[in-house]
């Protein structure tokens, strides 16, 4: 008798949880409202690997500041994100460019990641509305499709959520007819905190085989205090040293 | 001469000809084909200038175009008509416009998951431009419309091709306003078309002007696209709304300096066309003249005796007109309902050449081509062939009145 | 004997033989001389469009023109210049990397193609050099100089000596940014390209884009034009399976089927013309038999067979033909062969904006129109015309032929 009423409190527990709070769990997990993160990132492409280390700050989602500070050819580029808009400081040739409509679909820094993707590094919550289309012991898998009036280029995300922590562990991207265009998988999770971090991320496109975008983050702080200065167009020369 | 003797003489004309049937027919058989000839031509080449225009100026910028005065050199959003509705107050009152739209046109980015390249969207009003450019009837999949919530886009069908989207797939549009901001929207494909107007057709998109409106932050419009009745009118009517619209930050370009090239194909056109009528009726008086020497020359007698028994060779002379013109007339009417009856049967129905339609694409033409029947065609076809058989009569009662036709009563006969 | 009588009646009627001979000698020179003008414009035209830029043939990797990323590029140049070098047929050839970019000023940044070239080598598969309006070339040594188009310079504001910044994407993915200083300015008229391209040397570009033996494209030129197919065939043949070899009949096949319609319009034109000839020139055929119908009755009347008759007339028609056709088949050759070396300046010609016009299709504009001197062609058109200057005695044979002989000698 018992065990029916504990079964019966445990399915009105996972009844109870609605795609929209996973969302938010899982956001919680990876998004700090005001963090600090050193990065690496390794772009693999046919041709070769390529590596590039750098240091990242965020307000929020609205906005990102991210310094190179490796390979020395790129050490010192800085890029700011403020809502949509992005600025880029090059020192090599001393200034501040920003990203124009035409080269939103460029690759960013020549990774499998767009210039798009980082301006609209957008909250999943806002832009998609997320059901739960299939659950098991361990794991949610929610789908989410666009908003009506959003603007994004996908048709369909379908991610894979590890139960007990909120862990992300893959997005798979669908375009408007359903042919899969890349998978993000999350794996290394490292705990800070309350959040659950997965501190590896793979992007691979689905078109080119033999390309890969690996971030790993080094070194992650959830919580500092960042000067309001530093989400500054004046902020892109002066940190850039 | 009374006309007793003048309906006399109309019948000796027309004895003569029946009595040389062969030649008449070759005459005016030779007329009658050139006529329907140069008819076709003239009708067909013209039918397709003016299409290529049309396709230019009614899906682009009009007869008469007003923008911001800087805003040709440098298409910035910034650039643009802050108060349209006052112009077009003034373009209700002017004579001559058929009708008027205000579009806003950027350059911006088009993208899918897949693809992504530059775009020229230009926002439009569904119901203004019906009744302006008609671009309803140049949707060849879907349908013209923007969606209740103005969040559909009709876009070019090589456009379509390029980006591999059909009917309700969504695209995202790019673009910067007014403060050199990014905005993103996301629209759904609505209606393809095709305008043979190259712009449109490989990089265009047609979308709400409103929602174009609060993406770039604007309240006015970067165009106003005026039609009017007649296209020759344009100068006229651009003075006009210079002194009305008294403004120094506004420009009005007529279609002629917005496109040179369109007005000189139509000139070279026109110019290629008259060379070619020109030569055809130099050769045809040629024609004529030979017949009209040989049916002198062989009667010499005849008319000697008609001379001597006291009819004016003045007389004579116009017995000859009147036989050259009644061969080259009847000719002339042949050809001119023949010809004119082809002529407006391409008119209505169009010549079909969509086997050559990409090809057709690339001068701006549809591959269904319309002819064009004017009166001029016909008038001027009427006194060409008028004078024509004037001219060739010259030297033959020239070589006549040589001749004397009075002693030559006596010599043998050829 | 039936020569002699047919050339008798020619001699005898100087001025009506006269007449048919002007008549048909100067259609056949017209029908020459204006399909040799319409050809020499076309192949111009093709020729221009091929030769200011994309060139007569080139090679890119398979992969590329369905998908122009970084991963499908011509990896080994160095080969492929070996094979180009081995192959006949080849009069020049060069290397191009064609990339995107973000040029940028104080004031604006405007995305357009950002291109490598090898200075030398292009001048001889394009016309990028004689397009220079204000400049420099670039030159083998060249650094950071960018040779850019004049409506793009004209965008962002820029002018010879100054400053400009370019960002890109490496070729392998990395990021790529320079200064670069404006060397000269081009401009071929085709305004899309002269509004949004710019170059650099391949040896500059190399070092900032990580390009060294890579390229997009690779152009050649063709030392016979008219060999091209069988040289594209040979060519593909020595080249390995990922790279394809594409000719401008392949590129630019739109350009070639515009011209083949406007060639027909052409002809349509001439054809009306050619019934009005036809018809004059069987006018006077038909007089000429009409006035002797008395004497080939006379003629029949003392054994003269119909054959005989009809071989008369056709030999009369034949030797007109001939020496007309001749006349006007030589005299416009020699014409067609003049204008060919010293084309037609239409600059003169009323106020006709050729390059305006021209501008709006991106097609380039000559104001010198050459003619095509092509012997085979000339030779089969005036054969076409001697047939038509033999069709025009058929109605009068038929017609003669009608008459008893009787009839013909008590003709009025």
């Amino acid at each position: 008798m018992r065990i029916f009423i504990l079964l019966f409190l445990f399915s009105l527990q996972l009844l109870a949880i609605t795609a929209d709070e996973i969302i938010k769990k899982v956001e919680h997990n990876i998004q700090s409202d005001s963090g600090y993160s050193k990065i690496t990132m390794v772009v693999t492409t046919a041709r070769g690997e390529r590596t590039m280390r750098m240091e990242s700050w965020n307000r929020g989602n609205e906005k990102s500041f991210i310094k190179i500070l490796y390979p020395k050819q790129d050490r010192g580029i800085t890029f700011l994100k403020i809502d949509t808009t992005m600025w880029q400081y090059v020192p090599k040739i001393e200034k501040i460019i920003k990203i124009p409509s035409s080269m939103m679909m460029q690759s960013w820094m020549g990774s499998d990641f767009t210039n798009d993707d980082m301006a609209k590094e957008s909250s999943i919550v806002k832009d998609y509305n997320a059901v739960i289309s299939a659950e098991d012991e361990k794991h949610y898998t929610l789908s989410l499709f666009p908003k009506e009036d959003a603007p994004v280029v996908w048709g369909k995300i379908v991610m894979q959520i590890e139960k007990e922590n909120f862990v992300p562990l893959q997005a798979v991207y669908f375009d408007e007819d359903g042919i899969e265009q890349r998978v993000l998988y999350y794996s290394e999770v490292k705990v800070f905190g309350t959040h659950h971090l997965p501190t590896r991320m793979t992007l691979l496109p689905s078109n080119k085989e033999k390309n890969k975008t690996v971030v790993i983050m080094d070194e992650v702080d959830f919580d500092i205090v960042i000067d309001d200065s530093r989400f500054s167009k004046s902020a892109l020369k002066r940190y850039s040293r | 001469m009374s006309s007793h003797v003048q309906l006399l003489y109309f019948k000796m004309a027309l004895l003569h000809i029946t009595r040389r049937k062969g030649r008449a027919v070759l005459i005016a058989l030779m007329i009658s084909l050139a006529l329907i000839g140069l008819l076709l031509m003239e009708g067909m080449y013209e039918g397709m200038m003016v299409q290529i225009t049309q396709n230019s100026i009614k899906t682009g910028s009009g007869t008469i175009s007003i923008q911001h005065r800087a805003f040709r050199a440098d298409n910035n959003i910034k650039y643009n008509l802050a108060y349209p509705e006052k112009i077009r107050a003034v373009l209700k009152r002017q004579e001559g416009i058929k009708s008027h739209v205000a579009r806003i046109s950027q350059r911006g980015l088009i993208a899918t998951a897949g693809y992504s390249q530059g775009v020229n969207a230009m926002g439009i009003d569904l119901k203004e431009e019906a009744l302006h450019t008609g671009f309803e009837n140049f949707i060849i999949k879907g349908e013209y419309s923007f969606d209740k919530r103005s969040r559909g886009a009709v876009i070019g069908y090589r456009l379509a091709r390029k980006l591999k989207v059909d009917i309700g797939k969504k695209v995202i549009v790019t673009l910067q306003d007014v403060n050199n901001e990014v905005v993103s929207v996301a629209l759904k494909v609505r209606g393809i078309v095709k305008t043979n107007n190259m712009l449109i057709d490989n990089s265009g998109l047609l979308m709400d002007i409103n929602m174009l409106r609060s993406m770039t932050g604007i309240t006015g419009a970067t165009e106003i696209a005026v039609l009017l009745y007649d296209q020759h009118a344009d100068f006229t009517v651009k003075e006009a709304l210079q002194t009305k619209l008294k403004d120094e930050s506004i420009a009005i370009y007529t279609y002629k300096e917005l496109y040179p090239s369109l007005h000189e194909g139509e000139a070279m056109m026109q110019t290629y066309n008259q060379i070619s009528s020109a030569f055809i009726f130099i050769v045809a008086t040629l024609g004529i003249f030979g017949v009209v020497l040989v049916s002198v020359l062989e009667r010499v007698r005849e008319f000697g005796i008609m001379m001597a028994i006291g009819t004016k060779f003045s007389d004579i002379v116009r017995l000859i007109i009147y036989e050259s013109l009644l061969i080259t007339m009847t000719g002339y009417i042949i050809g001119a309902l023949i010809g004119g009856g082809l002529l407006w049967y391409l008119k209505v129905y169009g010549l079909d050449l969509s086997g050559l339609s990409d090809a057709f694409a690339i001068f701006g033409m549809d591959s269904n081509i319309h002819a064009i029947l004017k009166y001029e065609y016909f008038t001027s076809a009427f006194f060409s062939v008028f004078l024509a058989t004037l001219a060739a009569t010259v030297i033959p009662i020239r070589t006549l009145k040589k001749r004397n036709p009075i002693q030559s009563i006596n010599e043998q006969a050829q | 004997m039936i020569l002699k009588m047919a050339v008798r009646e020619l001699l005898t009627h100087k001025k009506r033989s006269f007449i048919t001979l002007l008549l048909s000698a100067f259609s056949t020179g017209l029908f020459i001389f204006a399909n040799a003008i319409s050809d020499g414009s076309h192949n111009q035209l093709i020729r221009s469009s091929v030769e200011v830029y994309p060139g007569y043939m080139q090679i890119t990797n398979r992969a590329f023109e369905d998908n122009p990323s970084f991963d499908n590029l011509i990896f080994d140049v160095a080969k492929v210049k070996d094979v180009l070098g081995a192959v006949k047929g080849i009069k020049s050839y060069a290397v191009r990397f064609e990339a995107f970019s973000l040029y940028s000023t104080e004031e604006q940044s405007i995305g357009g193609m950002f291109t490598a070239i090898e200075p030398e080598n292009e001048a001889e598969v394009s016309r990028l050099k004689s397009s220079l309006i204000e400049g420099e070339y670039l030159r083998r040594e060249d650094t950071n100089a960018l040779y850019i188009g004049a409506e793009l310079a004209k965008r962002l504001k820029v002018g010879v000596g100054e400053k400009i910044s370019f960002i890109s994407t490496g070729a392998d993915y990395s990021f790529a940014a320079d200064n670069l200083v404006i060397k000269g300015l081009f401009k071929t008229k085709l305004y899309e390209f002269d509004n949004s391209c710019a170059f650099v040397n391949k040896a500059y570009f190399d070092t900032v884009m990580k390009s060294e033996n890579i390229a997009t494209h690779i152009i050649m030129t063709p030392d016979d034009v008219n060999e091209i197919d069988t040289l594209t065939n040979d060519l593909q043949k020595a080249l390995d399976d990922t790279l394809e070899v594409k000719n401008y009949k392949t590129t630019m096949k739109d350009l070639i089927m515009a011209m083949e319609i406007d060639e027909v319009f052409g002809y349509i034109t001439l054809g009306i013309f050619f019934v009005v000839i036809f018809f004059v020139i069987s006018i006077f055929a038909f007089l000429s038999v009409y006035a002797r119908i008395r004497q080939i009755g006379v003629l029949r009347a003392i054994g003269t067979t119909p054959v005989q008759i009809v071989g008369m007339l056709l030999i009369e028609a034949m030797i007109l033909g001939i020496l007309s056709v001749g006349i006007g088949g030589g005299a416009s050759a020699y014409a067609t062969h003049h204008y060919e070396k010293h084309p037609i300046n239409f600059s003169n010609w009323g106020d006709v904006e050729l390059e305006e016009y021209y501008k709006q299709y991106n097609m380039v504009a000559e104001v010198t129109i050459p003619t095509e001197f092509n012997p085979p062609k000339i030779l089969i058109e005036m054969l076409v015309m001697l047939l038509l200057n033999l069709l025009t005695v058929v109605y009068p044979i038929v017609m003669i032929n009608r008459f008893t002989p009787t009839e013909a000698i008590r003709y009025v």
